[in-house]
């Protein structure tokens, strides 16, 4: 099992530099200070631009494979083995790890409940749309989940604000406006601010996982082996939860890897709809201000999240099923 | 198998034996029962040619504005209301959504047309010609989408057709799978091995003989590529890396009003409920469709 | 005469479809004794399977049900869910045809035979798993002790089937109804599961209700035959009435149409024309007519009783031409 993971992880990384590589070319191109400067300053000296371009490295080209060392890339990847993000240019010219870490873990503060919102809330729509197929409840739950499903995330955020700023203003006291986290003490406090971003989080994502769970679970419950379960006289209840919840949501352990790790990684939409601190709005506005390395950061750290949940995925998947042995 | 469904099979076979039908008009006839996927076409037909026929009609200009109507909210002398700037909102909308569903055309023709060009060589040829589609995919799905998206479309993003470019460039990695998926099955078919035996090159296997079986698949993509297209493309806009002025589209209006959301609601809602209300006739004109298509997935009421 | 097992009395199944109302299974009614080995025979369409999974109720909740199966003194379809259930494995126990998708894979095998026995009796965990690796060594699979704690994906077809045996018979029922049990296997281990049933039923004393489709396998192993056609029985009656005295040319069909090891050389197999009726829009009178060589215009207007041959009521047959029946198949013998 650790050398398949190892195995994984070593695989991944050609495919991480070539992203990475295109990525930091994309955005280093993506403005020219020295352009920028002689437009604004237009009396500034050349000792001024020299210092710009030395502190850009824009003397030295993204990548050089005649002379490795002297290009930008080269240099950001060999930092960054050392642990050494390189220091940011639109924050202040702080340690982009600093300012990526205090995101971090506003963005964990609505990923972890939204994750658990949406399992929980996913696997009850989808396994109760299942058992009663083709009844009134099951046609229901899928015609929200095709709503949801079709409804843009900025928009569903914006509808709840519209609710909740105009028409319901103030009901429970939730914030739909400016939810930035300043009441780390008090935790109603706190869940007045997250709760319509965690909803907004859940509403696609619960739609497409009701949606797969509920396919997922008939599959099962069409298969000989629950009509096995049913010939030997147990309650319905163990025939659902014992033998076809078990086998219906080993298919589920991905997706929800999968979306753990895109929570975790800031939601951009719903972030800064909601003027939640955390790493969406961050890498949005360090985007569009070319900020090289604290967008590399953030990207390496959602791609690392992504891979290494895609790989917890595959190995629960061996332990959930025992005709899939990893080796 | 139980009785049951041998049954239902034989039914078929005998309901085929009395009165052949051809393939398409079984299809046909099977979409036509799936009445939700009737009522979203017809209402796809009616949205959309109204997005073209609405701005001929209207006595307003899309560029036009008014300074005494500044951000109104729906009337009689305009429908969805104003903007901030006085422009009429009923044919912005449509000017906007134009450009929305162009935008999701355009994503799903080149999104197909390299999907299952791609697909269809991977599947059929396997060892490396697979392995690299293989990695061409792996390499973008390593980073995720909307992140690539974002970092490309400050760069290549700007015109209708260059965030449509944008949009296809990650849209045809579902094609190109389930194609490559349809075509390492059905290579294996006996038909294909007939047509190989009878001396048929690779080109001619793949477009004459494995391409035509694997359409019905690719059709329901289409759908649900489109509705993931206008998703996408919103979202963009929306986050201020879509279309820029003086185009707009669904998404770029709906950003416009992120401001105004407490003066004129309707700014956002109208064109909110008709992106949400196009992507979901899509997607269950897909669902029939699929139903249509495969009729082995329809199960017997129970 | 002692009590029947179970009796079906005037059993008819309906479910609805996209294209309408199936009526599966018609009128139905035979009994079981206990002990005995009866088998229905049909081919697919004919709704054996049907009145099986309607004796277990296992059908879908959409299907309809009309007449009776008796078994310990009560009306199965009467009584409710909850008590239904204790009727399920214990009173009759369940063998499927296909023993690769029978059994759940994600549980080990000891635990789904330890599960069927901890559902009907009152014992401790470890003593169930006791009792799943003795019933394993039961049915001939070796190494129980070690084969409890495997995974179904980890045993061949066969040995499946076996366990599926050894979970039918761990609660000691009286009833035992195998649907094509033998259906998805080699042939030369089709053999030994028939075996392994016969014997489980000698150690068990249970009934065995046996659906299938295979001639050779009734002829092993039934005691008694029911043959069904379009969801109708066409004739019952003994395994050597029904194999040997056969009053029904349905039957006949059936019989001539199995090659046989045992025929002299050159005799050629005759296998019946078209193909069986269509279960939606059945052919008006007899199921059987238009395929039936012997079918005169009276055949099309109405459906046969089912009528006692012979004088000791235990062999009968659905045909209009019962009467001449003996002259037609001498009359077909020397063609």
């Amino acid at each position: 099992m650790f050398a398949y993971a190892a195995r994984r992880i070593l695989a991944t990384i050609p495919l991480l530099i070539v992203a990475t590589l295109g990525l930091f070319a994309l955005e280093s191109s993506v403005r020219d200070p020295v352009a920028e400067l002689r437009v604004s300053c237009p009396q500034c000296d050349q000792i001024a631009f020299d210092r710009l371009i030395d502190l850009y490295d824009l003397d030295k080209p993204v990548l050089d494979l005649s002379n490795p060392g002297g290009s930008r890339y080269i240099a950001w990847l060999g930092n960054v083995a050392t642990g050494d993000f390189g220091n940011s240019t639109s924050q202040g010219d702080n340690p982009v790890s600093d300012t990526v870490f205090t995101r971090a873990k506003n963005t964990m503060i609505l990923a972890v409940p939204a994750f658990f919102v949406i399992a929980s809330l996913a696997t009850f729509l989808g396994v109760y749309s299942a058992v009663h197929q083709y009844s009134k409840t099951d046609y229901t739950i899928t015609g929200l989940s095709f709503l949801g499903i079709a409804m843009p995330t900025f928009f569903f955020g914006l509808l709840l604000q519209v609710f909740w700023g105009i028409w319901f203003h103030d009901w429970f006291g939730m914030r739909p406006f400016f939810t930035t986290q300043m009441h780390d003490d008090n935790f109603v406090d706190l869940l007045k601010s997250i709760t319509l971003p965690i909803v907004t989080l859940a509403l696609v994502v619960v739609a497409t996982e009701s949606r797969f769970i509920r396919a997922s679970m008939l599959d099962v419950i069409h298969s000989d082996y629950i009509r096995t379960a049913r010939a030997k006289g147990l309650s319905e209840r163990k025939v659902i939860f014992k033998h076809a919840l078990r086998n219906a949501m080993i298919p589920v352990v991905t997706i929800w890897a999968l979306d753990f790790s895109a929570l975790l990684g800031g939601s951009v939409v719903t972030e800064s709809i909601f003027s939640w601190p955390g790493l969406g709005p961050l890498l949005i506005s360090s985007i569009f201000a070319a900020d090289v390395n604290m967008v590399m950061a953030i990207i390496l750290l959602i791609s690392v999240l992504a891979i290494g949940f895609n790989l917890i995925a595959d190995l629960l998947y061996g332990v959930l099923d025992p005709r899939i042995r990893i080796s | 198998m139980s009785d049951t469904t041998v049954e239902q099979h034989q039914l078929e076979a005998e309901g085929l034996s009395i009165k052949p039908k051809s393939f398409g008009r079984q299809t046909w006839e099977r979409f036509r029962r799936h009445r939700l996927a009737m009522i979203s076409f017809v209402i796809l037909v009616l949205l959309i040619s109204s997005f073209w026929i609405v701005p001929i009609l209207s006595p307003y200009g899309v560029n036009e504005y008014d300074i005494k109507d500044l951000s109104q909210g729906p009337s009689w002398k305009h429908p969805f209301g104003t903007d901030d700037i006085g422009r009429d909102l009923m044919t912005r909308t449509m000017e906007g959504a134009q450009v929305s569903i162009y935008i999701a055309a355009v994503v799903a023709l080149v999104s197909t047309g390299i999907g299952t060009l791609l697909g269809a060589f991977a599947g059929y040829f396997g060892k490396w010609v697979d392995a690299v589609v293989n990695q061409m995919i792996n390499l973008i799905l390593v980073v995720p989408a909307i992140v690539v998206l974002l970092v490309m479309g400050i760069k290549f993003g700007g015109s209708v057709n260059q965030v449509a470019l944008l949009v296809a460039a990650i849209s045809w990695i579902t094609i190109a799978r389930i194609v490559r998926g349809l075509f390492f099955q059905i290579k294996e078919a006996e038909f294909v091995q007939a047509a190989r035996a009878a001396g048929a090159g690779p080109g001619r296997i793949i477009f004459r003989h494995i391409l035509p079986n694997a359409m019905g698949p690719v059709l329901v993509q289409i759908t649900l590529v489109s509705g993931a297209a206008i998703i996408l493309e919103s979202t963009l806009s929306f986050l201020g890396l879509g279309v820029t002025p003086p185009n707009t589209s669904l998404g770029k209006l709906i950003s416009d009003s992120k401001g105004f959301i407490t003066v004129t609601p309707s700014r956002v809602l109208i064109p909110g409920a008709i992106l949400t209300a196009l992507v979901l006739c899509l997607n269950f004109l897909g669902d029939g469709l699929r139903d249509a298509l495969d009729p082995a997935t329809r199960k017997t009421r129970q | 005469m002692t009590e029947p097992v179970i009796s079906f009395d005037d059993l008819s199944v309906s479910f609805p479809t996209d294209d309408g109302m199936v009526r599966a299974v018609r009128n139905v009614s035979f009994d079981v004794e206990p002990g005995e080995v009866m088998a229905v025979v049909g081919e697919s369409g004919s709704g054996k399977s049907v009145t099986a999974l309607a004796a277990m109720r296992l059908h879908p909740g959409s299907t309809e049900i009309t007449g009776e199966v008796r078994f310990g003194g009560r009306d199965l379809l009467g009584i409710g869910e909850k008590e239904m259930r204790r009727v399920r494995g214990n009173g009759i126990a369940m063998i499927f045809q296909d023993p690769m998708t029978a059994l759940n894979p994600v549980m080990k095998v000891g635990a789904q035979i330890a599960e069927m026995v901890l559902t009907h009796d009152d014992v401790s965990k470890k003593e169930a798993w006791t009792r799943a690796a003795d019933l394993l060594e039961s049915v001939g699979v070796p190494e129980p002790g070690r084969r409890v704690k495997q995974y179904p994906h980890e045993f061949s077809g066969g040995m499946r089937q076996r366990a599926m045996i050894a979970m039918a018979i761990a609660n000691g029922p009286d009833l035992l109804i195998a649907d094509e049990p033998t259906t998805a296997l080699d042939v030369t281990i089709q053999a030994q599961v028939l075996e392994v049933m016969k014997t489980a039923q000698e150690a068990t004393g249970a009934a065995i209700l046996l659906i299938t489709h295979d001639l050779g396998v009734v002829a092993g192993i039934a005691d008694r035959v029911v043959v069904m056609y379009g969801g109708r029985v066409f004739e019952s009656g003994s395994a050597d009435q029904v194999f040997y005295r056969s009053q029904n040319p349905y039957t006949r069909g059936l019989m001539s149409s199995i090659p046989r090891l045992d025929a002299p050389k050159g005799e050629r197999l005759i296998p019946i024309p078209g193909t069986p009726p269509n279960v939606l829009n059945p052919p008006s009178g007899c199921a059987f007519g238009p395929r039936c060589a012997f079918a005169s215009d009276g055949c099309h207007e109405a459906h046969a009783e089912l009528m006692s041959v012979g004088f000791d009521g235990t062999h009968r047959s659905r045909c209009h031409k019962l009467a001449e029946l003996p002259d037609l198949f001498a009359a077909a013998e020397t063609r």
